[in-house]
């Protein structure tokens, strides 16, 4: 006869059933609707509760680093789109500040703001896309059918940008590829001013909803001191209580001109991870408003050689994408392709650290603690 | 501000003869320690040195010609300080002792080295293929001179 340790609401009891149980293993995955990719965590079950979880990853490894030893720095910046697909903006940018630095090339301001709108734009969109997931994972249909349809105004600016609406290929070494088109401060405006209360509205859905409430809160707490162990980042990080943020600790681009908050959670459970990330949408929209009104005149990319090549040197470079730290190592040799590039998505280490927290759930929780990471496989495996 | 030199000098003097700078540009702060002090520079580094360097950003393999590198990217969240580390490990027979005890986030860091380079992680827990497949047969793929039945390295 087996003690059960049970949770209910995130307090573990004893309950003794009378009943010999035995252990059992589930695979969640590779293809399951809430792995969100092809993740498979291999599960040690004792009847409802989750007692084991071992995280197998690589389904999705398509060697990106290798290939990029390859190709020319040009070539890299659409395989980095496909790095993480839901911030694209964000891997072309991680990229080519790197290349930037160790070439020591100068980017016009103007290129600068827009980089700034195009990311926050991106952020948006992908919290979007995460909010309709983590909503519909938990039951919730009507914030998916809300969420895609803001995110599809997002998807339109990014087409009038640079004609396509997923896999940019926009920010270049030295600036961006094209400038912003006619029109597209405008109909950004009209975007931002349209999408602000929008906010409000998937807060009434979600937010105090006592079945969403009872579904997230005390789930799945993540202390301070087992997520910087881990390397956790991002909106994980900063539920947990953590002020880190990229664009202000380690400040890139322009973003130490522009004025905004670093939302945190208290406990870190699912739901700070929640309203830390719908706080981040406001504070995205804050700095797209004051980026618009900066935005100064001029240059949107600096002159770079077709033959470009830069000076032998090594770089490791981070930026604050909308999952987290979003890292690129590049080393040059002074050719013009790299020696070694190495990428590091924040999604890799949520899953690493996801064995640690589960432990003597319901496996319910841990569709709820899974979806509240926000972890995209193509960012796990490269 | 301190110098940015401080880090590496009292890295040096905490490990005299196992620490040496390192000249990377554009990287300021960057140090090449010998792979025997790989357990101890890292315990120090997180619990005794003043800079607080708590968190580990990424740990790379590098295939550089003559010999492999393990680089470690390690910061610090509360005294913001950026630090790179390098080990240099011979093609032959490339050994390191494992940090994922010290950081855990080295755990799944050190199996990607482990089966993309080849280099033993002594002491590691779960030593397994990790991005690739479990009957991988065709020798780690990041070498520079692996050849692969579907690699084509193309003409300059």
């Amino acid at each position: 006869m087996d003690d059960i340790t049970e949770s209910v609401n995130g307090q573990l009891i004893s309950t003794d059933s009378g009943f010999d149980t035995q252990e059992f293993f589930v695979n969640m995955g590779p293809q399951h609707p809430s792995t969100h990719g092809v993740c498979r965590l291999l599960l040690t079950m004792d009847g409802e509760v989750v007692k084991n979880c071992q995280p197998h990853i690589g389904y999705l490894h398509r060697a990106i680093e290798k290939i990029s030893e390859n190709r020319t720095y040009a070539q890299i910046i659409p395989l980095m789109d496909r790095f993480e697909y839901l911030m694209s903006m964000a891997c072309n940018w991680v990229f080519c500040l790197g290349v930037e630095k160790i070439a020591q090339v100068e980017v016009p301001e103007r290129a600068e703001y827009i980089r700034v709108i195009m990311v926050e734009l991106n952020r948006i969109a992908s919290h979007l896309v995460w909010l309709a997931t983590f909503a519909l994972d938990l039951g919730a249909i009507t914030p998916f059918l809300y969420c895609l349809r803001e995110r599809e105004y997002i998807m339109d600016l990014f087409e009038m940008t640079c004609g396509q609406r997923l896999l940019y290929n926009y920010i270049r070494v030295g600036g961006v590829s094209r400038d912003l088109p006619v029109g597209f401060e405008k109909k950004c405006r009209e975007f931002l001013d349209y999408f602000t209360p929008l906010v409000d509205d998937y807060e009434d859905l979600l937010t105090y909803n006592p079945i969403f409430l009872t579904r997230t809160k005390n789930i799945g707490i993540l202390p301070i001191d087992i997520a910087l162990d881990y390397g956790v980042s991002g909106p994980v990080l900063r539920g947990s209580g953590m002020k880190w943020d990229l664009r202000k600790d380690d400040t890139y681009g322009f973003y130490d001109k522009f004025d905004f908050d670093i939302p945190t959670g208290t406990v870190g459970d699912t739901w700070d991870r929640y309203i830390v990330r719908i706080r981040e949408m406001r504070e995205a929209v804050k700095i797209v408003r004051q980026a618009l009104d900066g935005l100064p005149e001029g240059e949107f990319r600096a002159k770079i050689k077709p033959s470009f090549k830069p000076a032998a040197g090594e770089c490791y470079t981070r930026i604050e994408s909308a999952r987290g730290e979003m890292g690129a190592y590049i080393i040059s040799d002074g050719t013009a392709k790299p020696t070694r590039v190495k990428l590091r998505g924040s999604s890799y280490n949520h899953i690493m650290v996801l064995p640690e927290i589960v432990n003597g759930l319901k496996i319910a929780d841990l569709v709820a603690i899974f979806a509240s990471f926000d972890a995209i496989m193509p960012e796990v495996d490269r | 501000m301190s110098k940015p030199d401080t880090v590496v000098e009292s890295l040096i003097v905490a490990f005299p003869g196992k620490v040496e700078k390192l000249d990377l540009e554009p990287v300021q702060d960057a140090v090449l320690i010998d792979a025997s002090t790989v357990r101890d520079f890292f315990q120090y580094l997180k619990n005794t040195s003043e800079f607080k360097f708590d968190y580990l950003s990424s740990l790379s393999g590098v295939d550089a010609g003559e010999h492999l590198e393990v680089v470690y990217h390690i910061s610090s969240t509360s005294s913001k300080k950026n630090l790179t580390v390098k080990v240099k490990l011979p093609t032959e027979n490339p050994e390191i002792d494992t940090i994922c005890d010290i950081y855990r986030a080295a755990d799944w860091f050190e199996r990607e080295v482990w089966e993309l380079y080849g280099i033993n992680v002594k002491n590691h827990p779960d030593l397994r293929p990790l991005l690739l497949p479990e009957d991988w047969n065709e020798g780690p793929p990041m070498r520079k001179g692996w050849t692969g039945k579907d690699f084509i390295i193309k003409p300059e």
